[in-house]
């Protein structure tokens, strides 16, 4: 058996096989270990990378290569190879390499590393699994595999110790929540997502008798139409969606990700923010072209609905998180936050490109281009905080300050990726977060544009804020006091630097090439061959002549929100001339703003007040009246008078000769009788 | 030469199972113990013979196969009767006395 | 269909164990004389393995058309008769293959032993014994196997007999024993003096026919119920194998709670079977009834055990239990027309007999090399030493949960078929009875699961601490033993279909 792509196969098996492996090297020797596991994840990289050539093939590239798996079912293993699971996969392949470089220095010394490097290594093998799957139950492995290696990431904690409250949890006032409760939050939330998710699933397989994205794609015109005809074609589609809404942390089950920062910060970057919460956005990318198929060319019109919905949930998620993350006090909140705004702009891009009839290239250039700059900027980010976290042993802003002095090469690489982030020219945010514009503008979702555009002031302001607050301004009252302790703060270990100053630097080349790295996704994504073919089965393509490019009005609305967040975000936080507290205090409305937006919109409130505590006091209850007091104690009963019948009856085994024989005899006598009455002789 | 019917063998070898019944319930000396197992021994083995012949009576013949299976268990008795009583004597060695009431440390 | 063979193909075996066992002793000789560690035990593994290979060697057909073999000195009904089938086949296979396994792990575990000449000398007999009964094919030839199987097992139970725990076991188990024997024994006298025969074939046909006295029959089938009941150690027989099986040295305790219990239940459907149509005589009601009261009487007294071989032996109480409720079920179900219950119950107390055979033949094997390491039998005292002795603690655990009925062990197939079984009948009265079962193996569960949590998941106590592994040649039949419950477990396919065949034979189908 040869196989034509092995890269596609070993990227997602080797750091599975690592994983496996992991426990027996750390019986070897705990460096080896380490060592191994980061080369597992080195040679996935590779392995995905021996997939990039394919992009520059002439010819259409959309393949898949699979094996019987259950035949019955018409079920198989494989891979699909096109340019959109090779893009993703050098992406979540390389990021996940360097953040396991940095791992080896942020975690050393760290109990309980074999766990961290066996669910590491685990969580990039499911996560290629998901990205390479060429069907939907094979990806749902994989993506229920990303689900535990977080939740387990997330608690890695777990002993949620009260004396490292500054490091390790998440939160303060009544909403502090220590690491083992994040991770339990993390997986009930997306929970609800993955079991809309797998029953979309299993509806579209009962229509259309497969989980291939190509079968489906090709018997479109089949199973679609039925399944539309039964009245389920929309809430299949819906339902579908609610699994990346899960995943990827959207609006209404956004809550658990700002919680999920309690894990490791190498934990935060990797899965956090670069590869697991863009899963859901992959997937949508993924079988984007299969609704779009549905809606422009069969017609069905009810799927306007969700491509309406995608989109408007993308830019209110994008505007939700940015106004959280303008007031939040934790460095890695405030990354979280704008994840999961950033993470909105991807699938407004993808609900735009959905809707516009000679889009769909489009949507996914732009949502593709956003995914890759922000997983590039947001892991430098992450990393970089992480390294400050570690200096400065506090999670929260108010105890750093001032650091550029102590931390000059952090520094230089954070702030790259925060202009990228901030959406400023040329770096490579500014780009892509411009074609999610563009696409928006041109599908004519003007709801969703004006929350986009609002959503770039507030990344702008957010982001300087976070940097002056971090890098500005005065030291700390606890700096003072760690280098009173003696405690010197210092510029991290190169093992640390070096990732996220390669991905800063990164993230600067590609915006710098911005214009002609949009260009080269365009092209290679329009070669998947479905989609280029399908764009011709559109009469309207070839009729409808772009009229004004969008560019015209985004761009300069793109410069002009970046100056109005960036003014006053920088008076207030890097030239410090203005103290924001005393405005805020000035001002009633502002105050109860302030506290509305701090308190997350209430919403996290709201969650658990409606579910988490009703259910906690009712099993409470049930634990406490049923379990203690019925079956327990029922059970305890049940137990003693057993053991007493027990040790009444064993006097029956007298050990003595006479008596053993008269049990014969009687035994004897008892068979006789009751086989004569059976006989029905006696 | 006159035999009695084979009907009184057959008595006889229930009133040996009575006592050896007798025996092996009362006794508590594990000698008399192998007493009465030896006695039942007899009382089967004479059954047979006396139920063997009643197949051929009034002919003065038994068939082969219950002698022949009779002779084995009359030597099959002797060996269990010997390994029995080897059993007594390590019995006695270990707790210097016959008696089976004596001989129930193995309980529960 | 019965196939003539010839005589010594069928006797090979028995032949070969017999022969071994004789010049058993002169090794013994040569051993004590050379100082030769170890050489009688090899020589009757040897042996053991010859007789194993000869009797896969018996006939394929046998197994595939489920024929049966059959041959005679003087010709029946007179004659001494050899039958063998695919039943007697499954038998004399277990018995081989168990015994094979015991001797192997006797070499090393019974190396300080003295009189190993005797000893090993009286295991050949044993397994002879056990493989006489299996393919005797009347009365007689079934008396004398099973009074040698009988009288090497007594000797062998009191083989230390320095001291004073196995003399006073074998005491009991000579004299009650024998006089289940001795009922036997009376038993074929009636029949004997009824039918002028000892031969199944012709009994069978003797016992079917509708003028027969049922009176005579009846009391005829209780002296055998009670006389093999004995050894098979049916409550309220059961008195002695508490006391005999954790008296005997391990390897033997396993030979008994495996083997020699099972000749016995295999010599009471033996005789139930082919000589007592359930048609016509109704016992189904009584061997349920019997495997109820036995179970349940046995777990009680295994439940506050401490003495892990005690344990295990009323565990052995219980199992027989099962397998007479699947005999039970097969006499019952045919009574009642319940042809697929009645087959499936004979089958599961066929697997049952085979699962019960090999774990428990592995839990006393597992058990005793324990006990050469921690020098105690207390289960507490035992605390955590299956963590000390890894491949011993593994095998140990599996043997338990296969004998709980966790799948996908062996034991797990066979306690679902017996209950299966049991429900498919499907009147009030084996409703209740099965469910009677099925309370009893929930409880059977909870000591192997105690016993398991105690030895094996517990941290190391003070005796673990210094224990270590035992060497490979006692570990290699514990893990073959285990490989083999899990192989069961998994692909049980073939055996069933034997046991359909040994079940198709002896059952009088309609």
């Amino acid at each position: 058996m040869s196989l034509e792509y092995p890269g596609a196969w070993l990227c997602w098996i080797s750091p599975m096989v690592g994983a496996v492996l992991t426990p027996l090297f750390a019986k070897i020797n705990l460096r080896v270990r380490d060592y191994v596991a980061v080369l597992f994840s080195l040679f996935a990289a590779i392995s995905a990378s021996t997939m990039i050539p394919l992009l520059f093939n002439a010819t259409p590239l959309f393949n898949s290569e699979s094996f019987d798996w259950i035949p019955s079912l018409n079920v198989k293993m494989g891979v699909v190879v096109d340019p959109l699971s090779i893009i993703m996969a050098n992406i979540v392949a390389w990021i996940s390499f360097l953040i396991m470089v940095y791992s080896l220095s942020y975690m050393h010394g760290e109990p309980g590393l074999t766990r961290y490097w066996f669910f590491m290594n685990f969580f990039i093998g499911s996560m290629l699994l998901l990205v390479m799957a060429d069907n939907m139950l094979l990806m749902f492995f994989g993506w229920e595999g990303v689900g535990v290696c977080s939740y387990a990431l997330i608690g890695f904690w777990y002993r949620d110790s009260k004396e490292d409250w500054l490091k390790c949890w998440v939160g303060e006032g009544d909403e502090a929540y220590p690491p083992s409760h994040a991770g339990m939050k993390a997986f009930i939330m997306t929970r609800i997502g993955d079991v809309c998710l797998l029953a979309s699933i299993f509806v579209i397989y009962a229509f259309a008798g497969t989980f291939s994205y190509s079968e489906l794609l090709e018997r479109i015109d089949q199973w679609a139409p039925t399944i539309s005809k039964a009245g389920l074609l929309l809430p299949a589609a819906i339902l579908f969606f609610m699994g990346p809404v899960g995943k990827s942390a959207q609006f209404p089950l956004h809550e658990w990700l700002p919680d999920a920062m309690a894990g490791p910060t190498s934990v935060s970057a990797l899965i956090h923010a670069a590869t697991m919460v863009k899963a859901g956005v992959y997937l949508v990318a993924r079988v984007l072209p299969i609704f779009w198929l549905a809606y422009h060319v069969l017609r069905i019109s009810e799927l306007s609905a969700f491509f309406t919905i995608i989109a408007w949930i993308g830019a209110f998620t994008a505007f939700l998180a940015a106004t959280q993350a303008m007031v939040s006090r934790e460095i890695k909140k405030v990354l979280a936050y704008s994840t999961v705004s950033q993470i909105g702009y991807m699938f407004l891009a993808l609900g735009a490109g959905g809707l516009l009839a000679h889009g769909l290239v489009e949507g996914l250039t732009s949502g593709m281009f956003h995914l890759m700059s922000h997983a590039i900027f947001k892991a430098a980010l992450f990393l970089s905080a992480g390294a400050i976290i570690h200096a400065v042993e506090s999670r929260f802003m108010y105890h750093m300050g001032g650091l550029r002095k102590y931390m000059p090469l952090t520094y230089v690489a954070m702030w790259l990726a925060a202009l990228s982030l901030a959406g400023v020219p040329p770096f490579s945010g500014f780009w892509s977060k411009e074609t999610v514009l563009a696409v928006s503008w041109e599908a004519g979702l003007l709801g969703p544009f004006v929350l986009a555009v609002v959503t770039a002031a507030l990344t702008v302001f957010y982001t300087i804020r976070m940097m002056g607050l971090t890098f500005h301004g005065e030291k700390s009252h606890r700096i003072v006091e760690l280098e009173a302790e003696g405690h010197k703060i210092e510029e991290a270990s190169p093992v640390m630097y070096v990732p996220y100053a390669i991905l800063a630097v990164a993230s600067l080349g590609i915006g710098v090439v911005g214009w002609w790295m949009e260009e080269a996704l365009h092209r290679a994504l329009s070669s998947m061959t479905p989609y280029a073919a399908l764009h011709s089965l559109v009469p309207s393509v070839q009729a409808e002549v772009e009229t004004v490019s969008p560019q015209i009005i985004t761009l300069p609305l793109a410069i002009v929100m970046l100056i109005v967040g960036a003014i006053p975000a920088y008076f207030m936080y890097v030239s410090r001339k203005v103290d924001p507290s005393a405005i805020v205090a000035k001002s009633l409305l502002l105050r109860t703003l302030h506290t509305f937006l701090f308190k997350r919109w209430f919403i996290n409130k709201m969650y658990y007040n409606a579910f988490a505590y009703p259910l906690m006091s009712a099993s409470r209850g049930l634990y406490r009246w049923i379990e203690v007091g019925g079956f327990d104690r029922a059970l305890a009963g049940f137990v003693s008078g057993v053991v007493g019948f027990a040790s009444q009856f064993r006097k029956l085994q007298t050990g003595f000769l006479n008596y053993n024989i008269i049990g014969i005899l009687m035994g004897l006598i008892i068979i006789a009788l009751i086989l004569l009455k059976l006989g029905g002789l006696w | 030469m006159e035999y009695l019917p084979p009907q009184s063998y057959l008595a006889l070898s229930l009133i040996l199972l009575a006592i050896g019944f007798y025996c092996l319930v009362s006794k508590r000396n594990m000698i008399k113990t192998v007493i009465g197992l030896e006695i039942v021994t007899i009382a089967v083995n004479t059954a047979f013979m006396s139920l063997g012949w009643m197949r051929t009576y009034p002919a003065n013949f038994i068939d082969p196969l219950a002698q022949t299976f009779v002779i084995i268990s009359i030597a099959i008795g002797g060996i269990v009767a010997a390994l029995a009583l080897s059993l007594v004597v390590d019995a006695h060695q270990h707790y210097k006395t016959l008696d089976l009431k004596k001989l129930r440390r193995l309980r529960w | 269909m019965v196939i003539e063979v010839d005589l010594v193909t069928v006797l090979r075996p028995l032949i070969a164990l017999i022969t071994f066992s004789v010049v058993a002793p002169l090794l013994g000789y040569i051993e004590g004389k050379l100082k030769l560690k170890r050489l009688t035990g090899a020589f009757a593994t040897l042996g053991l393995l010859i007789a194993l290979l000869l009797s896969i060697d018996m006939p394929k057909a046998l197994l595939t058309e489920g024929a049966v073999a059959s041959l005679s000195g003087f010709g029946p009904p007179l004659g001494v008769e050899i039958r063998v089938d695919a039943l007697s086949i499954f038998m004399v296979l277990l018995f081989l293959g168990l015994g094979l396994l015991v001797s192997l792990y006797s070499i090393k575990y019974m190396e300080h032993d003295t009189g190993l000449d005797r000893y090993y000398t009286m295991l050949l007999l044993l397994v002879a014994g056990m493989i006489g009964v299996a393919i005797a094919g009347d009365f007689f030839t079934l008396f004398v196997f099973w009074e040698l199987m009988s009288v090497s097992s007594y000797s062998l139970v009191a083989f230390r007999k320095y001291r004073w725990e196995p003399i006073e076991a074998g005491f009991k188990y000579l004299v009650m024993s024998s006089l289940g024997s001795l009922m036997a024994l009376l038993g074929m006298a009636l029949l004997y003096g009824y039918a002028g025969t000892l031969n199944f074939h012709a009994l069978s046909m003797i016992f079917s026919t509708s003028s027969v006295d049922p009176f005579y029959g009846y009391i005829t089938l209780t002296l055998i119920f009670v006389g093999f009941g004995v050894t098979a150690s049916i409550v309220p027989f059961h008195t002695w194998l508490p006391d005999a099986h954790p008296a005997a040295p391990s390897p033997i305790s396993a030979m008994l709670s495996g083997l020699v219990i099972k000749a016995a239940i295999y010599a009471i459907a033996r005789s139930a079977y082919t000589i007592f149509n359930p048609l016509i005589f109704n016992y189904g009601v009584l061997f349920t009834v019997f495997a109820v009261v036995t179970t349940t009487v046995a777990n009680i007294m295994a439940l506050l055990q401490r003495d892990v071989k005690r344990l295990l032996a009323f565990s052995s109480t219980v199992n027989i239990g099962f397998i007479l409720f699947g005999l039970g079920v097969a006499a019952y179900g045919l009574r009642i027309g319940a042809i697929a219950a009645s087959l499936m119950g004979f089958i599961g107390a066929l697997m049952h007999l085979l699962s019960h055979a090999i774990g428990k033949g592995l839990l006393f094997l597992a058990a005793g090399s324990f006990i050469t390491r921690a020098k105690t039998r207390n289960i507490y005292d035992l605390q955590g030493i299956g963590r000390a002795m890894p491949w011993t603690g593994a095998s140990f655990s599996i043997g338990l949960l296969s004998l709980s009925g966790a799948p996908p062990l062996a034991g797990f197939v066979s306690k679902l078929l017996l209950l299966m079984s049991g429900y498919s009948v499907g009147d009030a009265f084996m409703n209740v009875v099965t469910s009677l079962m099925l309370v009893n193996s929930v409880f059977a569960a909870a000591y192997y699961l105690r016993l398991l949590q105690v030895c094996v998941i517990r941290p190391k106590g003070i005796r673990a601490e210094t224990s270590k592994e035992v060497s490979a040649l006692i570990v290699v039949p514990l893990v073959l033993l285990m490989i083999a419950l899990v192989a069961i477990g998994c692909y049980p396919w073939p055996l069933i279909e034997v046991a359909q065949k040994a079940a198709s034979i002896l059952l009088p189908l309609p």
